[in-house]
């Protein structure tokens, strides 16, 4: 018997494998059939369409629209990470198993690009997404001049803010000397310097305590810690963000004038972490810090900065026991899951007549106090296509769908981010939503991540000029050269010299 | 028990004193143990009640305890499919394991064949090869084989990859045992197979429940294998399905990955308090047996 | 081949000399055999070589003619083109047909593994022809067919019944470790980016490499003698302590074994990256509850040594229920005469565990302790999830204070995509770690045993 199954198994496991033939042919451009009428291209026969996606309702919500609109073309999707697909992509393209159509983040699509799995657009086409999406998002899904993505979404980071506690605390001292009655009136009407405003929560011991301001619902926002807000401790945090991660820290760095990679951001060669420019903006952020390095008077209650970890600064946020942040549109998402569950228990004093925007805040972040605006990175959520589609007409007249209107008011409804539109007027409710305005006005400020190889290498160098500084006690010199040697050896040891 | 109240009657003071403090002590140690292994415990299983979807300020006792987050996993994800996928893989696995490792065992603790020591060593040493790339090996294999998205890739790795650790774990029980009722048959005329199935078989029993249990376990905590082999929602295994609620930056239902994974916990606790009768009880009947 | 010793090497593999019935077999499958009037064990053989040809005619271009356009070698069957990628790792970019490198080397070494496999049936089907041939020149009689398996199967049963075993090693443990040694001699990195770009044999560029920079080479020291440590304090820390607590609770005096055991194992049965993570949270120095109920501010994970600890701890909470349940098992297993006999002499049990009980479970464990070692030393999930290698060390490079070796290579390719170097580390690792754990296995018992 066994003998038999032996030989049962090698010769089962030798058809499989015969009978397993790859029928993988690259489609390209010369595949496409316009169809001057319908406007669309020419559906393949039996042609069925696949995407990825990680969020399930938005995922339904589309395939749904879809029926309505070509009832004849199956779509299906499947749940796929935005960040793994570019690795998950380079097995299962080749291998014909990729979904034709993709959602990556912008930094992906040079990976992908790279890889050689991007669909690159014909002229037309190019031009009609071009016609679309803010020029700026679609700067980031191009190369050479030409389109291997379309933008979706997009997201930067601003100041967000907890507008119920800000109410509650004193004006701090400013330059500007103007008239607010509030924090949140000084933030909000621009009266105040960044710098003032680090120097000023720093001055509290970047705590609610030490306003000495009576926070409204102070106890409640500590109930889940089993404390009844006692207040004594430096835990109640004023401002608290992902410094630990050069994404949500970049723009201190861009005080005097210092943009990574160059003016156009993509310039290899233009790295640059070592400028004056550099230089000067980290003396004005950590301000009197090196005369007092044992209690930082940057971000005290710190006592390294890998504490915050993305686990924790927007989830205290989210809890409303964090006052500020410098976060994206994703923060206030989770927020509005919860929100309803927050009206019905009355938490923090909110009605079902309560809306977010009535306690969250978003805005430009506050000016340098050389009346420089930060500049901050935006980041585009594109889709992409497939270039190993077996039915490259059919995924394109997705692609083209996936940009319409209708879908992108469902990124904004459902997925609770910014479409990438020319004109947010199209989208309605989105210019009377002042949150999603206050990110729109800081992503006037802002540009593309770098969208070269290089840009994958700029990240812990970028991160870590900080690190050196606050942990390594290094001066602030000393830490742009280490942060310069960091990533040239990256280079070197990435094989870039070796080319 | 009973031998044991027999034995204090005749105890001198000394060895009473020494009695009582071996309970202060067993005891003693046990309880730290115990408490230091459980309020950790406590917290996991606390934060699936916690409100809201970060961990960070979840507490172990929530003061408003909830069971949204197990509603919510159950109506808003697909759980229940995940869960059976995963079942059925796991059960599929601990069965083709045990017929593999069972007789690799018994093959490379009883018999004598040339070739025999060198060749598990060898793959057992070539498997602490750190391939972070293996993965990309593997899909092709499977690619070749037609058996990508298919379970029962799974089935094979899981089941092919422990087989070095196993074999080992029984030729080391195996040893405890002693040969003279496989020679005793064998001078009888019985043939390997029968040996095997007739006497070795049941004096494994107990490790090879231990084999089955680890086996069995394994596809449940697995998120990288699947989440590279199997694409199909439908065919999602439920370490992937939980991963994925953390894993995104819309999604950080850390609360919701935390009640799937007490989910997970239960049925194999559960499980191991009932099969510690046939581990325990059955390990040394094993061992009587000679 | 001019050794005058009495057992040529190549007799082992054909048997005593060539005969008709061996030469027929050279060529054909199993068609010596049927001279020999052995039909079953023609057929069976005959069936190996029918279906590879079959394979191969089926994959070729004959049958499935290529594209207009298409490269040549894309119609070759399926192994020729598997060892001709192998070879070249793929000859064109761009355009409707592309290679794909690693999965042209991946799909190489399946073709040479099968090839292999083919190559052994052949030398066997050569072999046999030849004896059988030979033992009925001498005796005048032909083994049946029947007999033959019978026979195999007895003398052979060893290998007949872990062929299966040994064949999905080969292709689910063999054929990964294989690729991504060979990955070392290739130019993968962050520049080469398949299937886009072809990736090349480039021998021992990257080892020379290596060498070159001062840079890797401290970190490499660094980092190797922490995860050293690591594997050696994490093996024996939840050894021991699962020991311990398997003794304790096999101690008469101890009430609900059941229950305490449950107990005990209940940080095994819940998935390990959950527990990480809340781990990850409560140990937060600024944040975590942990220094909140102490009323401390420990950088329980901020700190290079006190993180080492904490990640030894956390592993042992996690590793311990493991080795109580397995040792519940093994000291179960003794045999209680032993102890009776030792009692007799006057032993008390600290010393009948001492001097009995322990050196048997050792000799007994080692493999498994050897093993574990080595899981230990690759055991990423720990220190990824939980201090994900910080805190910071300045002076290495792609790896902090508490990485080890395993998490080093991974930033290394998923960062940085340096597949060839992360590759390059991986064989210096496999060489430290086995040679490591062989000289031990090698030195235990158990193996010495199987003499």
């Amino acid at each position: 018997m066994k003998k038999l199954l032996v030989i049962l198994l090698v010769i089962a496991m030798i058809f499989s494998m015969a009978g397993c033939k790859k029928q993988v042919t690259a489609k390209f451009a010369e595949d496409l059939k316009w169809d001057d009428e319908k406007k669309e291209y020419v559906f393949e026969k039996n042609a069925e369409l696949k995407f990825w996606h990680d969020n399930e309702a938005y995922a339904t919500k589309i395939i749904e629209l879809w029926n309505a609109k070509y009832p004849d073309v199956p779509l299906t999707y499947e749940a796929v990470g935005s960040t793994d697909t570019a690795e998950k992509m380079k097995l299962d393209g080749p291998a014909g198993l990729g979904a034709d159509v993709v959602y990556i983040p912008h930094n992906s699509v040079v990976d992908m690009r790279e890889a050689g799995l991007l669909f690159q657009y014909p002229e037309s086409d190019e031009a009609y997404f071009k016609s679309m999406m803010q020029d700026s998002a679609s700067a980031v899904t191009l190369f050479e001049d030409n389109m291997f993505a379309v933008p979706s979404s997009v997201e930067n980071v601003a100041l967000v803010y907890n507008k119920q506690i800000l109410a509650a605390l004193p004006t701090l001292p400013t330059v500007l000397n103007l008239t607010a009655a509030n924090l949140l009136e000084q933030v909000e009407r621009e009266e105040i310097y960044l710098e003032e405003l680090f120097a000023g929560v720093a001055s509290w011991g970047n705590n609610f305590a030490g306003t000495g301001a009576d926070i409204p619902y102070l106890a409640e926002r500590f109930e889940a810690e089993g404390e009844e807000g006692t207040a004594a401790e430096d835990k109640h945090t004023l401002l608290a963000y992902q410094l630990y991660d050069a994404y949500h820290n970049y723009f201190l760095l861009t005080r005097d004038g210092y943009r990574v990679f160059g003016a156009d951001n993509n310039d290899p060669t233009k790295f640059d972490i070592t400028s004056p420019q550099v230089t000067s903006s980290i003396q004005s952020a950590t301000g009197d810090w090196y005369g007092n390095k044992d209690g930082s008077k940057l971000f005290p209650g710190l006592a390294t900065i890998q504490d915050m970890g993305w686990d924790q600064g927007p989830a205290r946020f989210q809890k409303g026991q964090v006052a500020m942040t410098f976060s994206g549109p994703w923060v206030i998402s989770d927020i509005n899951k919860n929100f309803t569950t927050w009206a019905e228990t009355g938490k923090f004093g909110i009605t079902a007549d309560t809306k977010v925007s009535d306690i969250y805040g978003a805005g430009k972040i506050p000016r340098f106090n050389n009346d420089q605006q930060p500049i901050t990175f935006s980041g585009v959520q594109v889709t992409g296509m497939n270039v190993y589609t077996n039915y490259p007409n059919a995924a394109m007249n997705l692609m083209r769908f996936l940009t319409s209107g209708e879908v992108m008011n469902v990124v904004y409804n459902t997925l609770g981010k910014i479409p990438a539109v020319q004109d947010s007027a199209t989208i309605p409710g989105l210019n009377e939503d002042t949150i999603s305005q206050g990110f729109l006005s800081q992503a006037a400020f802002s540009h593309a991540m770098p969208v070269i190889q290089e840009g994958n290498y700029m990240w812990d160098p970028l991160r870590d000029v900080w690190t050196n500084i606050f942990d390594e006690k290094m001066s602030i010199e000393d830490a742009q050269a280490k942060s310069l040697q960091d990533y040239d050896d990256i280079l070197a040891n990435s094989g870039k010299a070796a080319e | 028990m009973r031998n044991r109240h027999k034995h204090k009657n005749t105890m001198s003071t000394v060895e009473r004193i020494k009695d009582v403090m071996a309970y202060i002590g067993i005891y003693s140690i046990l309880i730290i143990l115990a408490i230091s292994i459980l309020y950790p415990v406590i917290w996991i299983v606390g934060s699936a009640f916690n409100p809201g979807s970060s961990l960070a300020s979840a507490t172990a006792i929530p003061k408003h305890p909830t069971l949204n987050n197990f509603i919510r996993l159950l109506e808003e994800t697909n759980y229940k499919r995940w869960y059976l996928n995963t079942l059925s893989i796991a059960l599929v696995n601990m069965t083709v394991s045990v017929v593999l490792v069972g007789t690799m065992g018994y093959v490379f603790a009883r018999l004598k064949f040339v070739g025999k020591r060198f060749g598990l060593l060898t793959i057992l040493i070539l498997q602490m090869f750190p391939s972070f790339m293996g993965m990309i090996a593997i899909y092709v294999f499977f690619l070749n084989f037609g058996l990508l998205n298919q379970p029962l890739a799974l089935v094979i790795i899981y089941s092919a990859g422990q087989i070095p650790y196993n074999t080992w774990l029984i030729k080391g029980y195996l040893r405890n045992v002693s040969v003279s009722l496989d020679e005793a048959a064998q001078i009888d005329g019985a043939s390997k197979l029968q040996i095997y199935t007739k006497i070795v078989l049941p004096i494994m029993f107990p490790i090879l429940t231990f084999v089955a249990i680890t086996q069995f376990m394994a596809p449940w905590f697995d998120y990288i294998l699947p989440s590279f082999l199997i694409s199909s929602t439908e065919r999602k295994t439920l370490a992937v399905g939980l991963y994925e609620l953390i894993n995104t930056q819309t999604n950080t239902n850390f609360t919701m990955f935390a009640a799937g994974a007490v989910l997970v916990a239960a049925p194999i606790a559960i499980l191991y308090l009932f099969l510690q009768r046939y581990l325990i009880d059955g390990l040394s009947a094993g061992a009587n047996k000679e | 081949m001019g050794n005058k010793k009495t057992h040529k090497w190549w007799q082992k593999f054909i048997g005593q000399k060539m005969t008709p019935s061996g030469w027929l077999s050279f060529f054909v499958f199993g068609l010596g055999q049927m001279k020999n009037k052995q039909k079953g064990k023609a057929l069976f053989f005959f069936v190996f070589q029918f279906v590879y040809a079959a394979i191969e005619f089926l994959t070729s271009s004959i049958v499935k003619p290529g594209l207009p356009g298409q490269p040549e070698y894309w119609g070759y069957s399926f192994f020729r083109r598997g060892i001709h990628g192998f070879i070249s790792l793929g000859e064109t970019t761009g355009g409707r047909f592309r290679d794909n490198s690693p999965v042209m080397m991946i799909e190489g070494i399946i073709a040479i593994f099968l090839l292999l496999i083919l190559i052994v049936i052949w030398l066997m089907n050569i072999k046999d022809a030849n004896e059988s041939y030979l033992s009925y020149k001498r005796t005048g009689e032909v083994q049946s067919s029947k007999e033959f398996y019978k026979e195999v199967f007895e003398a052979g049963f060893a290998y007949v019944v872990s062929a299966p075993a040994l064949i999905l090693l080969m292709f689910v443990s063999i054929l990964p470790i294989l690729f991504s040694f060979l990955t070392a001699f290739t130019n993968w990195d962050a520049y080469h980016n398949p299937p886009a770009d072809l990736i090349d044999w480039v021998g021992l560029d990257n080892f020379f490499q290596i060498l070159q920079l001062p840079g890797w080479r401290s970190t490499f020291l660094g980092v190797a003698s922490w995860t050293v440590i690591w594997a050696i304090l994490s093996t024996f820390t939840t050894f021991f302590g699962g020991l311990l607590l398997a003794t304790v609770i096999n101690n008469k005096r101890v009430i609900f074994k059941k229950v305490w055991r449950t107990i005990l194992i209940l940080p095994w049965a819940i998935p390990s990256m959950v527990s990480l993570l809340v781990f990850k949270n409560f140990l937060n120095q600024t944040y975590g509850p942990l220094n909140r109920l102490l009323e401390a501010n420990i950088p329980w994970l901020n700190d290079a040594v006190i993180a080492k600890i904490t990640l030894v701890v956390i592993n042992f909470w996690l590793g311990v229920p493991y080795f109580m349940m397995l040792m519940t098992g093994i000291l179960t297993s003794f045999d209680k005469t032993i102890y009776e006999a030792a009692k007799v002499d006057g032993a008390n049990s600290n010393q009948s565990f001492w001097r009995i009980t322990f050196p048997i479970l050792i000799s007994q464990v080692t493999p498994l302790l050897i093993m574990s070692f080595a899981g230990n030393f690759n055991n990423f999930g720990v220190v990824f999830f939980l201090s994900g290698g910080g805190p910071r060390n300045i002076n290495f490079e792609y790896a902090n204070h508490t990485d080890i070796l395993i998490t080093w290579i991974y930033n290394m390719t998923k960062d940085f995509k340096m597949y060839n170097m992360a590759s390059v580390m991986s064989i210096l690792i496999f060489l430290l770690i086995g040679s490591i754990s062989t000289w031990n296995f090698l030195r235990s018992d158990a193996f010495k045993e199987d003499n």
